[in-house]
């Protein structure tokens, strides 16, 4: 794998210097391939469910103290929210699992500020954001919870998915008996159906 | 001792931000398409280069490349947080994958050239070597200079790699004005003489298009390389 292109070629190195450059070889010359793990992957999937191996997410965000990116505070939060699920469905205490679940609940509203990140990371959050608020305090059933933990991972490792993405995910939701459009809409649909 | 030096002791000569990809057989019908979309935000764009497998655009904001298996942008006057750039890129970045249906990719490279110019080139060769980058005493070797007179460094494990490289070097710019044109536009001719400090920061494991944003990507990493390339010419930090 050669290095990231670039157009330094454009000025032309003087011949006394170039003359003492090193002796080109394939493993020492700069402007050759360099070693890359990639280069035997394959990006097929492979199997009905497999996935292709991709960067690990925290690698790709990796970043110096002090950042404002909305992408690195998002997957903090989403972490966050993700630990308390795990912590909420390990629970053998309905009391102790609902508990933990209102606190993964408490990232929502900050996750929405950063829904700039992409069209499908903010479907999943405002659609997970109004399925909480329609539940009016129920606390989420085993499958939802199932559910709400797994598309959150999902969207951690893949936070800039496409509109395409964040609707399937509402879906799903939705499938799982959650309602996840804004109660005043819901009333306004009901009622636009039941006039039809 | 001379004081240490820093990277804003150097002065940004490029910035280039590059995407690679299986090919994209896409390209033969769709490199129009992706150029239409990406009209309103670049300014004065011309064609520099054009074949089926590559075509390059000149613009007031950069360079854009698109390539069978690649696509970059280059640019000679990047901002030094690169927000402008990170902006610049994610409009074609977007227009690209987008017509092009590329949902991996193979490597992510920012790659920063910056250069600080000394009178001569021996000067430029103390300059490195004062830096003790190499660890290594000063003597002949290889029957050649008794430093190294280009240094490169890199770091590489499974997912990211890296590469920070000196070297003192007299480049030479060139330019042939027509015959008709010679009498109100000189010959460009100049020999500069500097060090060229030239880092690549890339993906090494595949990125999802759905893992990566460029307009947060960028400016944390151009951070990232900063800072890092700080502590190496401060003696190893």
């Amino acid at each position: 794998m050669s290095d990231t292109g670039t157009n330094i070629t454009q000025i032309r190195v003087n011949e006394p210097v170039r003359q003492f450059e090193e002796t080109a070889t394939r493993t020492i010359n700069s402007d050759e391939s360099t070693f890359s793990s990639a280069s035997g992957i394959s990006f097929e999937t492979v199997g009905a469910t497999a996935l292709a191996p991709v960067i690990d997410i925290e690698r790709l965000y990796e970043t110096l103290p002090g950042s404002t990116s909305q992408i690195v505070r998002a997957l903090e939060l989403l972490k966050q929210a993700i630990d308390f699920l795990s912590e909420a469905r390990k629970s053998e205490n309905p009391m102790d699992s609902d508990r933990y679940v209102q606190r993964a609940q408490l990232a929502l509203p900050k996750l929405f500020a950063c829904r700039s990140i992409g069209d499908g990371f903010g479907v999943i959050i405002n659609s997970l954001y109004f399925a909480f608020t329609n539940l009016h305090g129920t606390p989420l059933t085993s499958d939802q919870l199932n559910v709400v933990w797994r598309i959150l991972r999902e969207l951690r490792t893949r936070p800039v998915m496409s509109l395409e993405q964040g609707i399937q995910h509402a879906e799903e939701l939705e499938n799982c008996g959650l309602e996840v459009n804004p109660p005043d809409l819901g009333d306004l649909l009901e009622g636009y159906e039941s006039a039809e | 001792m001379p004081s240490p030096l820093t990277i804003d002791d150097f002065k940004p000569f490029s910035v280039t931000c590059e995407l690679r990809y299986k090919n994209a057989y896409l390209i033969y019908d769709r490199t129009g398409q992706v150029i239409e979309d990406v009209r309103e935000s670049f300014t004065d764009i011309n064609v520099s280069t054009s074949s089926p497998q590559q075509t390059a655009w000149v613009t007031n904001e950069g360079t854009l490349t698109l390539e069978l298996g690649a696509c970059r942008v280059i640019s000679t006057r990047p901002d030094k947080n690169a927000e402008a750039f990170a902006k610049h890129c994610k409009a074609f970045f977007d227009a690209v994958t987008h017509h092009l249906q590329i949902g991996v990719f193979t490597r992510i490279g920012l790659r920063y050239i910056l250069r600080k110019e000394y009178k001569t080139l021996d000067e430029s060769k103390a300059a490195l070597a004062s830096m003790m980058l190499a660890n290594l005493k000063p003597t002949k070797r290889f029957n050649s200079s008794d430093s190294p007179t280009e240094i490169l460094f890199r770091w590489e494990d499974s997912q990211i790699g890296a590469f920070v490289r000196l070297k003192a070097e007299m480049v030479e710019l060139k330019a042939t004005v027509p015959p008709e044109f010679q009498d109100i536009v000189p010959k460009i001719d100049k020999k500069i003489n500097g060090l060229t400090l030239d880092i690549d920061y890339y993906t090494v494991a595949p990125v999802d298009r759905e893992q990566w944003n460029s307009q947060e990507w960028l400016p944390e990493k151009m951070r990232l390389v900063r800072k890092e390339v700080d502590g190496i010419l401060g003696g190893g930090k």
